[in-house]
């Protein structure tokens, strides 16, 4: 599903820029696909239960096979950061008292969709919202008008059912950093369910 | 409008056009089943037609919850004369989850009405708001998988990876059988009511959906608390799970948890799946894909059979249960007609040469060449196939042993041909419900503190959670407006009583409202028990008024809502009445009265038993509650009461019109007097 990314500006980038210090990280196997990540995430910083605003994504054949049945697509709040680089007009910024998340002002984005494109993921993290013509993306739940919180909470890891997605403060070292397992915890297994 | 999508899309097949109507119009039925309802009273003038004819209007309606973060709300009703019931095709109801009921709100619609018949297969696609036909004659002839892969590979997968959502028919349903599923995804369906059938007759193959829009929300804040606090408080800890047998059942309780047992086969290399929104995730997918998604009787459906053969549960059950799927077939009624099959052949009365003819395999049941032969038999209608694709009721009838299998319960069928379910010896209430609706009712509301958690647990020798006199106070506490503790007593002396009309009628108008016209899953709510919440006590009342308060804006008091689904129960009863319902038809076949209900063993070694809590002699316990079978006269007491407590005639168990316009359903009290004349009884 997911086209190779540029494992290079990743992973050894040749930047300066501040490095985020809070993750989302995910266990792909662990994942139900009941999408309530999304309508949390929408609904948090939107205020409207739909999909198309949610800055994770959750993609499902529900005729696919255990476990490539199931991609998580989650923003790695990367250390070189192609949304940002992307941006002509300085839309994209990195909030250092925020986690240093990487963060798009809606009142400078002009809808230009280059970081939508330029992100190293595919589907890409950064996604166009048709209705406001702005770029969104998650931003740790910075923005969330709609969600009272304490600071760190991130709303998709409190809403899932089934604990398939967790944040961590420990820079995830490669791609698979940020795809684990999350299973190990006994009761996994005690729901006769794989935990390997 | 809050919970609303905003329109209603009617789509004539005849002429292939389609006309919206605003949500706003009946905005005072909710969403689901009374918004669909009350499409289909306004829409269908003659409510006697058949349920082939071109006049017979499919209305499908999410609930009003779905698309939201309320937990476990992705669900949807289809309402329309059904094909199943038998002796009478009446007004019907199914319901489905998945991914379609939030989808559908997503491209623009609160309600999907199916009009006339198309001339050629059909197919139809709604994209953000926008309707295309299709010519489907290349779809026709293929199974339900093949036909949402298809369609999904035609319209594409988005730049951001959400798939179309598909409902399709197969085999089953392009050859009219009445027991014919509209099927969802790999494991979700339509199924109970044959509407597959009417589909079929329609020449409607398929619908397509994808759409980026959303449902807007009153309170999005207080959503997310109610949504946060149901999980954290009610919900089952998939770290840590408290892991009682009963929880694994489709059974209503929110803090339930996915089943072990639905892919035994394939313990390593599964996850467990949900519909969109869900907090329990009750269906299993593998890595073989084998089973995926199968759950409750769909996943069970053949698995005593391949047990009883192999010794094990194999990769049969799994494969049966996706062939299931894709020619279309209900579950339940495969299920029972693999156990009436056996009881016949045991018999001596099927096979080659035999009373009722047939080539089947019969030495082979629970092998897949005898299931495989058999689905494929009913699904293409091929020799003793196309009797059964008439459904088991109209099959008997064929081979001129209706009146003796069911007064023997070799066939049994109690409610309106359905198959049984829980057995209306025992849950009374269950049976009562499915003959005063028109279908097996399939509400488990009561269905954890009246059998499965005293069942399992005295079973495999541990105290329930629960003494029965704690059951009899969460009951009282939770069954508003009735607050009544003797809705839950089973013993003899309470069968026929006022205390069981209330558990009756609660379980409707809690049903229709919160469930059927909300879109509240039935394997979550309403929630009694829960071994998760404080007490031991579920989330029922608050839960279910918390969560309408943030999506709509609106206060509603708990009363209030049940109040709501009695309104709703009165305009479904309307219809009946239109069609012909008289109270002297309400009645169960002999069996129910004549033969002894003797339970389950759920344990190797343990009697058959079925434990209920009953108050005997001034005390609260549970006991086992058979043998028992029903008296006539007690049922017929029972329906008197039920009608006097809903405000019907209790001589024919008809509304009145009267009391219609009392509870503002003047176009259903125009329409009965209107009637009145010419109806019988």
């Amino acid at each position: 599903m997911q086209s190779a990314p540029n494992l290079g500006a990743i992973l050894d980038p040749d930047t300066n820029l501040p490095e985020a210090v809070l993750f989302l990280i995910s266990d792909p196997k662990k994942c139900t696909g009941c999408h309530s990540c999304m309508l949390m995430c929408a609904l948090a910083h939107e205020g409207k239960a739909q999909f198309s605003t949610s800055r994770i994504l959750i993609s499902e054949d529900r005729f696919g096979s255990f476990p490539v049945d199931i991609t998580i697509g989650t923003c790695r709040q990367c250390k070189d950061p192609a949304c940002l680089s992307a941006c002509r007009v300085g839309a994209i910024y990195i909030d250092q008292e925020h986690f240093g998340a990487r963060v798009i002002d809606p009142e400078l984005c002009t809808g230009c969709k280059r970081c939508v494109n330029a992100c190293h993921f595919y589907p890409s993290r950064v996604r166009f919202q048709a209705q406001l013509k702005k770029a969104v993306k998650c931003d740790l739940c910075r923005d969330t008008p709609y969600w009272e919180h304490e600071r760190g909470q991130l709303a998709c890891v409190e809403v899932c059912p089934v604990n398939a997605l967790a944040s961590t403060t420990e820079t995830p070292l490669g791609l698979s950093g940020y795809e684990v397992n999350l299973r190990r915890t006994g009761g996994w297994s005690k729901l006769d369910l794989p935990t390997d | 409008m809050n919970g609303y999508a905003g329109n209603i899309l009617r789509i004539d097949l005849t002429n292939r056009t389609t006309e919206i109507v605003p949500t706003e119009t009946y905005k005072d039925w909710g969403g689901g089943h009374g918004l669909a309802a009350a499409l289909f009273f306004d829409l269908v003038p003659d409510k006697t037609v058949g349920c082939f004819d071109p006049r017979n209007t499919l209305v499908i309606a999410p609930g009003l919850f779905a698309g939201t973060l309320v937990p476990g709300s992705s669900r949807a009703e289809l309402v329309g004369i059904q094909a199943q019931s038998y002796p009478h095709e009446w007004f019907g109801r199914s319901n489905c989850g998945g991914r379609f009921p939030a989808m559908l709100k997503y491209a623009g619609y609160d309600a999907l009405v199916l009009e006339g018949a198309a001339d050629a297969p059909t197919w139809v696609h709604i994209s953000d708001g926008a309707i295309t036909f299709h010519d489907a004659t290349g779809l026709w002839g293929l199974n339900t998988f093949d036909t949402q892969k298809a369609i999904v590979g035609k319209i594409g997968v988005t730049n951001e990876g959400e798939r179309p959502v598909v409902l399709a028919i197969g085999p089953a349903g392009e050859n009219l059988s009445r027991i014919a599923t509209i099927q969802h995804d790999a494991g979700c369906a339509f199924g109970q009511g044959g509407f597959g059938g009417v589909w079929g007759s329609k020449k409607l193959k398929a619908i397509s959906m994808i759409g980026t829009g959303g449902v807007p929300i009153a309170d999005p804040g207080g959503l997310i608390d109610a949504r946060l606090w149901s999980e954290r408080t009610y919900s089952y800890d998939a770290d840590m799970p408290r892991v009682h047998q009963w929880q694994e059942f489709i059974t209503s309780h929110f803090g339930g948890h996915p089943n072990r047992q639905w892919v035994p086969f394939e313990k390593s290399t599964r996850r467990t799946s949900g519909c969109w929104n869900c907090h329990l995730n009750c269906k299993p997918k593998t890595a073989s894909q084998l089973g995926n998604s199968a759950h409750c009787i769909t996943a069970l459906f053949y698995q005593d059979w391949d047990l009883e053969r192999h010794g094990r549960v194999t990769e049969i059950s799994g494969k049966a249960a996706n062939l299931l799927g894709e020619l279309g077939i209900n579950a339940f009624e495969a299920y029972e007609l693999v156990a009436y099959l056996h009881t016949l052949r045991e018999g001596g009365e099927l096979g080659p040469g035999k009373r009722v003819h047939t080539t089947l395999p019969l030495d082979d049941i629970g092998e897949m060449r005898f299931i495989e032969d058999l689905l494929h038999r009913i699904a293409y209608r091929i020799e003793i196939g196309d009797d059964l694709a008439e459904g088991l009721p109209r099959a008997a009838e064929r081979w001129g042993r209706l009146d003796q299998d069911l007064a023997t319960g070799d066939l049994k069928a109690p409610f309106w041909g359905y198959p049984i379910h829980y057995d209306p010896r025992t849950e009374v209430y269950w049976g009562y419900a499915s003959l005063l609706t028109s279908r097996d009712v399939n509400c488990h509301d009561f269905n954890v503190a009246a059998f499965w958690m005293p069942t399992l647990d005295i079973m495999n020798d541990r105290e329930p959670l629960l003494t029965a006199a704690e059951v009899a106070d969460v009951i009282a506490e939770k069954t508003v407006p009735y607050c009544d503790p003797f809705m839950i007593d089973f013993s003899d002396e309470n069968l026929y009583s006022i205390h069981m009309a209330r558990t009756t009628a609660w379980l409707l108008h809690y049903s229709l409202f919160w469930k059927q016209s909300c879109g509240l899953c039935d394997n979550a709510y309403a929630d009694f028990i829960n071994p998760y919440g404080p007490n031991n006590r579920g989330l029922t009342p608050e839960g279910e008024v918390r969560f309408y308060r943030a999506v709509t804006g609106h206060e509603l008091d708990f009363a209030q809502s049940l109040e709501q689904g009695r309104r709703i129960l009165n305009l479904d009863r309307v219809i009946w009445t239109l069609q012909g319902r008289h109270r002297d038809q309400e009645v169960f076949p002999s069996f129910v009265y004549d033969v002894d209900a003797v339970g389950t063993s759920y344990v190797p070694g343990k009697a058959a038993a079925y434990y209920c809590p009953v108050y005997v002699d001034g005390q609260w316990s549970y006991q086992n509650v058979v043998p028992r079978r029903l008296d006539r006269e007690g049922v017929e007491q029972f329906k008197t009461l039920f009608y006097e407590l809903e405000g019907w005639d209790s001589s024919s168990g008809r509304p009145t019109v009267d009391g219609l316009r009392a509870i503002d359903l003047e176009r259903a009290a125009d329409a009965l007097e209107a009637a009145q004349s010419k109806l019988v009884g």
